[in-house]
């Protein structure tokens, strides 16, 4: 059985009126790329905060590696990685000065330092600019910098709190594809997220966090199987009555149709070749059809259904 | 001591930033000492051009004019009226002075009134000179004729107890120059302070960074002292580094007001090294730091007597400038320049005052540093 490396147990943090953190609870175990998924203002930063001690919480309980977390407890810090939402670097130090005094927090030996700022320095692919300070780096070189400052010290439990934001595309899937590397060297990771495709494509677990509460955890098949919609199909039709909406409507596994803008979208739950079904029943019909997509379920519908909005809308 | 190599090589980045007030500071030392040297040489008697007229032609009348010629220059021009007139208004001479006929009679008789006449152009000051020596000369004759000497021994005495000149020289000239560099430190301390190192702290008190560093296993006690160190230890290289370059102008004369003026140095320094830490508390931007920086430096130097001598300044001002610590330091440091009223007990009570300025900028800063730390929780 893998040993729980974080156990957070009801855990409520007030800003005043606000309520950050409802009754939030939270096991992870080791060898795990956990996601937290939720729209800004979630509380996915204020349980991370809380986690690190870095804010103090009304209720609840926080375990690290089985040990209580406290803001003295020094012996379980030595052994997280933290790459913070904001980058925190040096603007007066090179890339190299940067990676060398992160790392020189958790790791005094001078030559094992060097050989771990070398292999973080590789790890993230910043060997062309280890002279460069911090401004002369593009957004995407400067994440990986955070993200080495985070992780040159091996830790054993990495926290990552959105560390792509405003990132391009290349240097996201360089991140994302960093993080498996590391958690397939052993680290336990905690990746908070807003964006549900990186969530899907990195996390082995994931929970859905909305207005500081737990609302779902699971792997990504689980927390799919948890609803309702198990396939959405969109096909392209200049014509759509309400005749053959009602007929769509009447198929055993299809519970939603809506036509819009010469768009016929078709929600399924359960069943087989639903695609094949369906456009069947449009031919017999003599509706023709343009383009015709088929999409599984996705995290956003997940909240979605949950929810009642979606990830990206929250954000607004 | 991670946390203190970091401050010092952040703090090196802001070294130009010393260098500039290194250099600002020595112009304006040099200048003002060598100015000062000049202005303040030995005191020398004004000589003036004097044509005298002996119409009493006596041993006594000639006694005086060999007086006057040993402090002034004795100008041989007719001595008709148009020529005397024309020579004091092309400045030929200075002084038209006449020893009228009956002088050694009248001195004999102790009779004062009568004895010269004189032609000066109106309004020059320096004449008044000649006016107190001869006034000085008679008087003397007449004291020791009094004392009962006969009126050739009153003359001879007279003249040889007049050529005695005391050099005058400013107690102040070394003294003055010194303190003035001296006081300038308090200056270019609070801006260098501010300027070098406020930055430095809003860097590692940044929130990501603070956070960051919170988030290592190095105790938050342990963070603070190695920071605290390498303010000190910056602290200390840059009142050495003005106190040895002080050394380098005066060549290495280390008396007992070096070592005094050093100590009230390292007591301001301290003061100016708690503001860098309170004002990097209380703005956010690096770029505002100078402006702060500008408006504490150059308000309080000002206020305080750094630029202006204390002596010049207001009651109402001084009054305020007590409730700022560069008025003791500045206090302090005059004290060096006046031996007269130099008093280690009062001197030590001005460091005092100081140091506790210091402490309550300190425990301000580290007040103001945990209620913001508060806040955020």
């Amino acid at each position: 059985m893998a040993q729980t490396v974080v156990k957070i147990e009801n855990l409520v943090k007030r800003y005043k009126d606000l309520i950050a953190l409802d009754h939030f609870n939270l096991e992870i175990e080791q060898g795990e790329v956990f996601g937290l998924l939720g729209p800004n203002g979630s509380g996915k930063t204020t349980a991370i905060n809380c986690l690190l001690s870095l804010l103090e919480f009304d209720k609840g309980n926080i375990e690290i590696f089985g040990k209580e977390m406290t803001p003295e407890s020094y012996d379980i810090k030595s052994q997280i990685g933290i790459v913070m939402q904001n980058v925190a670097v040096f603007e007066e130090l090179t890339v190299y000065e940067n990676i060398d005094y992160f790392c020189g927090l958790y790791v005094k030996d001078k030559t094992l330092r060097k050989q771990y700022v070398e292999e973080a320095i590789d790890f993230v692919s910043l060997r062309d600019f280890v002279k460069f300070r911090p401004k002369k780096l593009s957004g995407g070189l400067l994440r990986r910098l955070n993200i080495a400052c985070g992780i040159a010290h091996k830790p054993k439990l990495i926290i990552l709190d959105e560390p792509t934001v405003a990132v391009d595309p290349q240097s996201r899937n360089s991140i994302l594809e960093g993080i498996q590397r590391l958690n397939e060297q052993g680290a336990t990771v905690i990746y908070t997220s807003h964006y549900m495709e990186e969530v899907e494509q990195i996390c082995t677990r994931i929970a859905i966090i909305d207005k500081g509460k737990n609302l779902a955890i699971g792997t990504k098949d689980e927390l799919k199987s948890m609803i309702k919609n198990t396939e959405t199909i969109v096909i392209e039709t200049a014509f759509a009555d309400e005749k053959i909406i009602a007929l769509l409507r009447e198929q055993t596994h299809i519970y939603e149709v809506v036509y819009e803008d010469g768009r016929l979208t078709v929600k399924c739950s359960g069943g087989k070749h639903n695609l094949i079904k369906v456009l069947n029943i449009l031919r017999e019909n003599d509706i023709y059809f343009g383009k015709v997509y088929s999409q599984l379920p996705t995290l956003n519908d997940v909240f979605l259904e949950i929810t009642g909005k979606h990830l990206r809308d929250s954000e607004a | 001591m991670h946390l203190f190599k970091i401050f010092m090589k952040i703090s090196l980045t802001k070294i130009s930033t010393i260098i500039m007030y290194m250099v600002i500071t020595f112009v304006m030392s040099v200048v003002g000492i060598t100015s000062t040297v000049e202005n303040n040489s030995i005191y020398v008697n004004t000589r003036l051009k004097v044509c005298i007229v002996n119409e009493d032609n006596s041993p006594e009348s000639y006694a005086l004019e060999e007086y006057i010629a040993t402090m002034h220059d004795i100008e041989n021009i007719e001595t008709n009226k148009d020529t005397l007139i024309d020579s004091l208004y092309y400045q030929r001479v200075n002084y038209v002075f006449t020893i009228k006929e009956g002088y050694a009679e009248k001195l004999e008789r102790s009779e004062t009134d009568g004895l010269f006449s004189n032609c000066t152009v109106p309004g020059v000051y320096t004449t008044e000179l000649m006016d107190m020596q001869l006034d000085n000369y008679v008087k003397t004759v007449l004291g020791y004729k009094a004392s009962g000497c006969s009126l050739d021994e009153a003359v001879e005495k007279a003249a040889s107890a007049l050529e005695y000149e005391t050099d005058i020289k400013m107690n102040t000239l070394e003294s003055s120059s010194n303190v003035t560099y001296f006081n300038f430190l308090a200056y270019v301390f609070i801006s260098i302070m501010i300027m070098a190192f406020s930055p430095v702290f809003i860097t590692i008190n940044s929130k990501e960074i603070r956070n960051r560093t919170f988030c290592s296993p190095i105790p938050v006690l342990q963070q603070t002292f190695q920071s605290m160190l390498g303010l000190t230890v910056c602290s200390m290289a840059v009142v050495a580094i003005f106190f040895i370059a002080y050394g380098f102008m005066c060549s290495f004369t280390f008396d007992r007001s070096y070592w005094l003026a050093f100590l009230n140095g390292v007591a301001f320094m301290l003061v100016a090294a708690g503001l860098s830490l309170l004002v990097s508390m209380l703005v956010k931007s690096p770029n505002a730091v100078t402006a702060v920086a500008n408006i504490l430096g150059i308000g309080m130097s000002f206020l305080c007597g750094v630029f202006v001598p204390q002596e010049f300044l207001g009651d109402e001002v001084l009054m305020i400038a007590r409730f700022l610590p560069a008025y003791w330091y500045v206090k302090a440091n005059d004290m060096l320049t006046n031996t007269a009223v130099f008093s280690i007990n009062e001197y030590l009570s001005y460091i005092i005052i100081e140091l506790l300025f210091a402490a309550v900028i300190f425990i301000l800063a580290m007040v103001i540093s945990k209620v913001r730390v508060k806040e955020k929780s």
